[in-house]
């Protein structure tokens, strides 16, 4: 396995609120590689969000909220850093894009210069250099006639042309990991498409480390190398994307892919998940699945299980205590 | 949550409109503070002939301007009345003349502006620019067209103070009607064949009645002291008759010499609003079902 | 056809009228549908698809005549609903529901569910107090959420819950014909399987017809009987299920089939390069509305708008070049 180019270690990111602290995101370690593409699916409130922002260094600032663990980026702790010292970090060596393409821009600023404002603060060029290179980096985003674009503002842009901008905005500094936070849920599906190709294409390119933030197991599917599947806070499942299409071993992730009803193929029986995802200050004290799952035992609701790998497995990793046993059971 | 089982739906009409005032009020200590101060207010100018120990119009030259003592509890005014008796007595005028007043203004400015609000176009336009019209005048010039044509007396007073009102109850009322019929129940209401009528007064007054009955609370207040204007300048309540405006302008010639004219009547003004903002902001937070749990 | 249809839209228009620009501002036309007809047959689920500002929803609310359509006609059981009388009308709105994308904004924040649900029954007298109170328990049941929802508010839910309540709402006064504009778009995927299979089963438990708005083919696929596809405006496509899916002959819905994300990673999707954006209906393309993103654009398309046609039993394009 090559040296990940950041190691997220036991980080665990924790909210007040009136009766204590509650983590959001619990004891969550990862590792991503250069030019590898890890995608963070779940549904809302799994922690998804929060993960990638923490990493960021992004949740310290915020009210009301711990952040514990390391973050481990070069030979840096990030999580050890002063906010002078992230600050040259992030945006430079670390990227992320947002969601909503609409509010992340500033809408009374010509497009060219929040694209080169990043290289005058990071790299210092003067301005003129900055737009050269932003005039760059819009081609690389693939924006037609980009010299001219420049000195558009954000409303002259569509959607997609916005989350373009973004991206450039975020490669500006040529990056080593770059966090994408579900850039493409606000697009239509063929602008999606663009997107994705586009980004995947990018990152071939430039090999840098993509983290993807999605809930749509029809974008992990199509970009992910490998897939950390997040339930109440806490990594349940983490596989390569090919392996955990097609054995999922977590129950979750199981009645996930049941419960999603294929545009490609007639779906027999769609399988819904009964309950909901319990609210952060109500967390089951074992499982965080527990309660909705199917193949619930007794241990299932006393003991907290640990993430994973079946004996003999290296890659496959796993919270639920049946399918561990079952798998290690067989391998006996 | 107690409201589960008191089952609101299953009372009619005024029951259920009273249990529901029980809860919100229940929800929001301070709200019940403002309602018990208030209530206190109201009931103590409401017995005057009772507890009053003075006849508020007898004039005693020779007590004139006392400080409080056993006989004056707080004081006499330059014609030797007892203040504490005038203040008892000027209560239930101003008090009559303010709530009355706001009431009026609140009723038929809250209705425009939800009509305005939800029709919009051009009735909205015909609204607004009658509403504006309106807030152009100053409260003093609205007061003596008002008086002139119609004659000095209460009645016209309560009219005169609920005109300059009206359009801050319409334009307080539009806003959040305007935000709120976009909303998809508005749209829902509609694909189930309610009508405006229904739709507006049903369904988006609550969504608006915090604000008002918040705004109402403000303007009682200042409806005191536009009565004093008023009364002040012989448009309103004719001297002697007691009235807190009337007092405290009275008792302002003599500040050095006699502050208590001015301070206890002052007092008095200062525990009413104080009391109509506690409610005022008790109401706003407690109508509000989100926080009617915690 | 076989049975007359339960709702049929003749050729609907809708255009809407702003000012922009400033110090000069100018009145802007926006077409934001162009002569869309379709019908949809008793306890069939119709699917209606296309992407955000293709005017699906606009199509949704002028059917139930929230919004009055420009020019067209849209009749229910063969009833005109665009020239309805109040009293029509209000008669129509017991039969003909909606449900909304979003479970937050489409319920009151300040009605309990109880008085949320009864007061349709009470407002078009359609039962007595005590009968109302037995139905909204039965259809809160029917919708699987639990008795003591009764006595709630909105807020004391979660979205799914919503949703459901949203669903009640919409079945209370027993209609026959619902128009669902994207009800599970706002929903995480295990609650939408819920819903989905929650609308399924009142769909063939109270024999409903469905207009069903989405934007996910998935969710269409499993749905709906027959579909039509929307692009800016106009409809491209229409037909069976299936039929559109396995064998798309419209451009537009091939590239809207293959951009779809399948969570199958031997499935990739072909990254499939539809060029372009889509366009503003302020200003839409000549001819064709498709042609500058269409692989097999050539000059007719460009200049002349392609006639809505039958090219096989069942099957309806608007193309000049079908596969």
């Amino acid at each position: 396995m090559a040296q990940p180019i950041i190691s997220i270690r036991n980080l665990t990111t924790a909210f007040k609120l009136r009766s204590g602290w509650f983590p959001a995101v619990r004891d969550v370690s990862l590792d991503v590689e250069r030019n590898e593409t890890l995608c963070l699916v779940g549904e809302s409130g799994c922690g998804k969000s929060i993960t990638a922002m923490s990493a960021m260094g992004l949740m310290r600032t915020v009210k009301g909220c711990r952040v514990t663990g390391e973050v481990w980026f070069e030979d840096l702790d990030l999580t050890k850093l002063d906010e002078h010292a992230m600050r040259t970090i992030r945006g430079n060596r670390l990227a992320m894009i947002f969601q909503e393409p609409m509010t992340s821009l500033n809408p009374v600023l010509p497009i060219g210069q929040q694209v080169g404002e990043p290289l005058m603060f990071h790299r210092g060029m003067t301005r003129h250099e900055a737009d050269e290179e932003a005039v760059r980096l819009l081609e690389l985003v693939k924006i037609p006639d980009a010299r001219r674009r420049l000195n558009q503002y954000p409303h002259q842009f569509s959607g997609g042309m916005r989350q373009r901008v973004m991206i450039a905005m975020a490669l500006a500094c040529g990056p080593d990991v770059l966090f994408a936070d579900e850039p493409t849920t606000a697009l239509d599906v063929t602008i999606q498409s663009q997107v994705l190709a586009l980004l995947d294409e990018i990152r071939e390119e430039h090999a840098f480390a993509l983290v993807l933030i999605t809930h749509d197991m029809g974008v992990v599917a199509t970009i992910a190398d490998r897939v950390a599947v997040m339930y109440g806070g806490e990594i349940v499942e983490l596989a390569k994307t090919s392996v955990l299409f097609k054995s999922p071993r977590h129950p979750y992730t199981e009645a996930l892919l049941k419960a999603i009803p294929r545009s490609d193929q007639d779906t027999k029986d769609l399988c819904a998940i009964e309950g909901q995802v319990p609210p952060i200050y109500d967390m089951p004290p074992a499982c965080r699945f527990a309660p909705r799952c199917e193949l619930r035992e007794e241990i299932c609701v006393e003991e907290h299980p640990d993430l994973r790998t079946r004996r003999g497995g290296k890659t496959h990793l796993t919270r639920c205590h049946v399918r561990n046993r079952v798998s290690r059971r067989s391998a006996a | 949550m107690s409201i589960a089982t008191q089952t609101p739906q299953e009372r009619s009409g005024v029951r259920h409109a009273l249990t529901e005032l029980y809860h919100v009020f229940n929800t929001n200590k301070t709200s019940w503070v403002g309602l018990i101060i208030f209530l206190i207010v109201a009931v103590l100018a409401l017995l005057a002939p009772w507890i009053a120990p003075h006849d508020p119009l007898e004039q005693n030259i020779v007590d004139a301007l006392q400080p409080p003592s056993d006989t004056y509890w707080l004081g006499t005014d330059s014609f030797g009345r007892d203040v504490w008796s005038r203040i008892l007595w000027g209560g239930r005028i101003s008090l009559f003349v303010s709530v009355m007043s706001i009431g009026i203004a609140m009723v038929i400015g809250g209705a425009l502006g939800i009509i305005a609000g939800y029709k919009g176009g051009r009735i909205d336009q015909i609204i607004m620019r009658c509403m504006d019209v309106l807030l152009s005048f100053p409260t003093l010039v609205m007061g003596l067209l008002v008086v002139a044509v119609l004659g000095a007396n209460l009645t016209n007073l309560i009219i005169a103070i609920a005109l300059t009102v009206v359009p801050k109850f319409a334009r307080i009322a539009r806003a959040p009607t305007v935000a709120v019929k976009e909303q998809d129940y508005i749209e829902a209401c509609r694909a189930l064949g309610y009508s405006d009528t229904r739709i507006m007064f049903v369904h988006i007054l609550p969504n608006v009645v915090g604000e008002v009955l918040v705004l109402a609370s403000l303007w009682t207040a200042t409806a005191v002291r536009i009565e004093a204007y008023l009364s002040f300048i012989g448009l309103g309540v004719k001297p002697p008759t007691p009235t807190w405006g009337g007092m405290i302008r009275q008792g302002f010639e003599y500040i050095l010499d006699a502050p208590w004219m001015c301070i206890y009547t002052g007092l008095a003004v200062l525990i009413l609003v104080f009391s109509l903002n506690l409610l005022g902001d008790g109401l706003r937070d407690a109508i509000d079902p989100k926080l009617r749990n915690e | 056809m076989s049975a007359a249809p339960i709702l049929e839209v003749r050729d609907l228009r809708k255009v809407f009228t702003t000012k922009r620009g400033f110090p000069n501002p100018q009145t802007v036309h926006v077409q934001a549908i162009d002569g869309v007809s379709f019908a949809v047959r008793p306890g069939e689920s119709f699917g209606l698809v296309g992407e955000s500002g293709c005017g699906k929803s606009t199509v949704g609310r002028c059917t139930l005549q929230l919004i009055p359509p420009t020019s067209g006609e849209v009749f229910y059981k063969g009833q005109s609903i665009t020239q309805a009388d109040r009293r029509d009308l209000n008669r129509l709105r017991q039969e003909i529901q909606i449900i909304f994308q979003d479970p937050y904004s489409s319920l009151n924040p300040r009605l309990s569910v109880a008085r949320m649900l009864s007061e349709p029954l009470r407002v078009h007298g359609v039962c007595d107090r005590a009968e109302a109170r037995e139905r909204v328990r039965e259809t809160l049941n029917d919708v699987g959420l639990p008795a003591d929802a009764y006595w709630k508010f909105p807020h004391e839910f979660s979205g799914g819950q919503r949703q459901r309540l949203a669903i009640a709402r919409a079945l209370i006064l027993n209609p026959d014909l619902i128009v669902a504009d994207e009800p599970v778009s706002a929903l995480d995927v295990s609650i939408q399987a819920q819903i989905i299979l929650k609308l399924k089963d009142l769909k063939a438990s109270r024999d409903l017809s469905f207009v069903f708005i989405s934007h996910d083919l998935g969710i269409v696929r499993y749905f709906c009987e027959r579909i039509a596809v929307m692009y800016l405006g106009r409809l491209v496509e229409l037909g069976p299920v299936p039929d559109i899916f396995e064998n798309p002959r419209h451009p537009y819905t091939q590239a809207l089939r293959d951009s779809s994300p399948v969570p199958d990673p031997a499935k990739k999707i072909t990254f499939r390069k539809l060029e372009g954006e889509v366009p503003s209906p302020i200003d839409p393309p000549s001819g064709c509305h498709f042609h500058p993103r269409c692989p097999k654009c050539t000059a007719i398309c460009r200049e002349q708008i392609p006639e809505w046609r039958e090219i096989a039993p069942e099957r309806y394009i608007a193309c000049h070049h079908p596969d």
